[in-house]
């Protein structure tokens, strides 16, 4: 078990500083950290698929939870990326005349499909399980 | 302490003498960041500070003379295919600054994102 220390940022978010060894962790706090940080144990840090929506947490006292809201927010985000890149490729495909895996219809139902899933996942775990669009 | 390699009578100077010596590194960290900051090794760096996917702060032992230091490094998402990435100053949480670097690490298509594989230097 590591400890690690946090403060709530300017982003309404949770910064994480991980000390290296080369001096003990309470003088990382002195100098690394400001006023207001906190050591706690790596361990009560939100784990799995919690732990992938880094930019979701927050800190209320001791203790880091993951806002839903931010991270179905993050969730489309990535998938609206992903959905650009895959469009780009078809569109070269079909200049270069190469066929697409799926046709334009499917595409456009896995889009949508997507979209539904995180409008309507209800736990972390279901939003890492979406897919992105192919 | 300083540092003596093999038999050859070479002696590297400990982290706060060499922070005034020129031509050579004065810092830095290779680190994991996927999700967490695991597996980091360094030299004269006493932390590293998560702040938001992508965006590290990278906080020295031994302060700098100056912030006018050149960082030099590399970044990978190797979760998807060795996916190489930009690794940056930038300023954000923080500016460069005598005790601490903060560093930035995009995809190509500019998004932030975190990295499997991030090393940094920094000499002055």
């Amino acid at each position: 078990m590591s400890q690690v220390i946090i403060h709530a940022n300017s982003n309404g978010g949770v910064s994480v500083t991980v000390p290296t060894g080369e001096l003990p962790i309470n003088e990382v706090l002195e100098k690394d950290c400001p006023s207001g940080a906190i050591i706690v144990d790596d361990s009560t840090l939100p784990q799995g698929a919690d732990a992938q929506f880094f930019d979701a947490w927050e800190l209320s006292g001791s203790t880091v939870t993951v806002n839903f809201t931010k991270a179905q927010a993050i969730k489309l985000a990535q998938f609206n990326a992903s959905a650009i890149q895959e469009a780009q490729k078809r569109q070269l495909n079909t200049l270069a005349g190469i066929a697409n895996a799926v046709s334009d219809a499917d595409f456009t139902a896995g889009l949508a499909a997507g979209r539904a899933s995180i409008a309507s996942a209800t736990t972390t775990a279901q939003l890492v399980a979406i897919a992105n669009p192919t | 302490m300083s540092t003596s390699i093999g038999s050859s009578g070479v002696t590297f100077p400990d982290s706060s003498t060499q922070a005034s010596s020129s031509g050579v590194a004065k810092a830095w960290a290779s680190f994991n960041a996927s999700g967490s900051i695991t597996s980091v090794t360094s030299y004269n760096v006493s932390s590293i500070t998560y702040s938001s996917t992508g965006r590290y702060v990278v906080n020295f032992t031994n302060a700098f003379a100056d912030a006018n230091y050149s960082v030099s490094g590399t970044a990978c998402r190797s979760a998807n295919g060795n996916v190489p990435q930009i690794l940056s100053i930038v300023n954000s949480p923080s500016v460069p600054a005598t005790t601490s670097c903060s560093i930035g690490v995009n995809e190509y298509s500019g998004s932030p994102a975190d990295s499997q594989y991030t090393c940094v230097s920094f000499f002055r």
